[in-house]
């Protein structure tokens, strides 16, 4: 498969984007040696794990519409970065936060906050604070609460949604899932999704701290 | 299934309002701060499930990365070694063979495994009981004499049965008188047997030399008789002394599976 088919079959979703996922990562997998390993010097294991973040940030990108030339040069930049990124995490010392705030955040990368900034387009919005830093630690925090809020649901409706939004057409999800009929597929989607507000609106009414940035926003406070 | 409302929204959300109504619901949007909130909901509950997806998907190439690393690892691990055993960089990026170092590798490999070969074929040897052992007791522990029966209704008075009587009876000067006595005669038929009992003979005298001499003229042709001559003059060398013959000859018995003394002679040479 070509490297526009491979883009096409991403962004067509379901299992085309499935297979479309695996195969990239077989054929460029040798980067996490030339790159990861020979080139910045990391160990095998931290070149894997910089290999999959930038396979899983290809695949954000071909999904929000960026035009891609020519996916091995696009994957071999990626690498590249998150590999710098590695390094830069363990020489450089950052600006930790107070141990009682710790709870409060996650440690998601930056390349991920980025990833969720542009599929999400109204996100930015949401997450924008004029000073730099600040940004960071409040988009940490802001997550920190819908993660929160999404792993309080029942691991099967938090799979459906999943799948939902990954491409799976309601013709797949009934199989995937088990589901009599494409309709209930389609209710079931819909109930997931409404209890996922509910849980949101629940956890603001609550006050919980990790989500006072969150239900600020919600409510269109002056922050 | 979705109220009036929220299909609205959804529908927003999606981009997939006439342009009309999408107008007339960013106006809405700006008056009516319920649905102002109830909007930003929707896309919060949006960006919650897109960063599960994200998250997902990562842990899922990161186990899937993991297998594939396993499984190209000591390949790899092999290259750098050997890359950065026998190429040079230089900042340019450009990389050189280092010759050098690369011939004396090979060479090194080399002579191991010519020693590796070498030291296989000394212990294979040293383990050998032909090496170990004194030809002579060698001899005494594998000399037997020949096995033959009684011939009926042959002519008592005829030499070679005579001869055949006396070598079975364990008398071989008076055997060996009486084979040389039939082997003169030019029409005798039992030529290459009686060469053979006489060789035989002629070994259990400690007459080794002239054991060899005999046993040498059984022909080939004589199939089951040679084949035992060709052992007899292996036990002729060994009573001799001579090792490397001795080796030479049943190292020839050995090589031929069928034939009656090759175990023997593959269990004197240490071969399995």
């Amino acid at each position: 498969m070509t490297g526009d088919q491979l883009c096409e079959c991403i962004r067509r979703g379901g299992y085309a984007r499935e297979r479309a996922i695996q195969t990239i990562h077989r054929r460029f997998f040798y980067l996490v040696r030339t790159v990861g390993v020979r080139e910045i010097r990391l160990s095998y294991e931290d070149a894997q794990m910089a290999y999959s973040d930038a396979v899983t940030e290809l695949d954000s990108m071909v999904r929000g519409n960026v035009a891609i030339e020519d996916i091995g040069k696009i994957l071999y930049t990626l690498v590249y970065r998150r590999c710098v990124d590695i390094v830069r995490k363990r020489t450089t010392k950052t600006k930790a936060e107070p141990l009682d705030q710790r709870q409060l955040t996650l440690d998601l990368p930056q390349w991920l906050l980025d990833a969720l900034q542009h599929s999400t387009e109204a996100m930015q919005e949401l997450f924008e604070v004029e000073e730099a830093s600040e940004r960071q630690q409040r988009q940490q925090r802001i997550l920190a609460c819908v993660r929160m809020v999404v792993d309080s649901m029942p691991s099967k409706r938090r799979a459906l949604l999943v799948d939902k939004l990954d491409g799976y057409d309601y013709e797949e999800l009934t199989q995937l899932h088990g589901f009599k009929t494409e309709d209930v597929a389609r209710e079931m989607v819909s109930r997931a999704m409404q209890s996922l507000r509910s849980a949101l609106k629940e956890a603001c009414s609550q006050q919980q701290p990790t989500c006072r940035d969150l239900c600020a926003w919600l409510r269109r406070k002056q922050l | 299934m979705n109220d009036p409302r929220t299909a609205r929204i959804e529908n927003y959300l999606n981009g997939t309002l006439p342009p009309e109504e999408r107008l007339a619901f960013e106006a809405a949007l700006s008056t009516d701060p319920e649905l102002d909130a109830e909007v930003r909901l929707h896309r919060v509950a949006r960006l919650a499930v897109n960063m599960e997806s994200l998250l997902e998907r990562r842990e899922r190439l990161q186990t899937q990365g993991r297998r594939l690393l396993r499984r190209h690892l000591w390949w790899w691990k092999i290259r750098d070694w050997a890359e950065d055993t026998f190429a040079q960089h230089n900042p340019e990026g450009f990389r050189h063979l280092q010759w050098g170092r690369l011939t004396l590798v090979s060479l090194s490999l080399l002579l191991v495994a010519l020693g590796t070969w070498w030291l296989m074929q000394v212990s294979q040897k040293s383990e050998a009981p032909i090496v170990l052992r004194p030809p002579q007791e060698l001899y005494q522990m594998h000399y037997k004499r020949l096995e033959i029966n009684y011939t009926l209704g042959a002519d008592e008075e005829d030499s070679y049965t005579q001869a055949r009587q006396q070598y079975i009876q364990g008398h071989c000067a008076e055997a060996v008188k009486l084979l040389d006595e039939a082997l003169a005669e030019p029409t005798f038929e039992n030529r290459a047997m009686a060469l053979l009992l006489k060789g035989s003979c002629l070994l259990e005298m400690s007459q080794a030399a002239d054991a060899l001499q005999t046993l040498r003229q059984v022909p080939p042709i004589a199939g089951g008789v040679h084949r035992e001559a060709q052992w007899y003059i292996a036990l002729a060398y060994l009573q001799l002394g001579q090792r490397s013959q001795a080796i030479e000859q049943l190292q020839q018995i050995a090589a031929q599976p069928r034939h009656p003394y090759s175990a023997q002679a593959k269990a004197l040479l240490g071969v399995k």
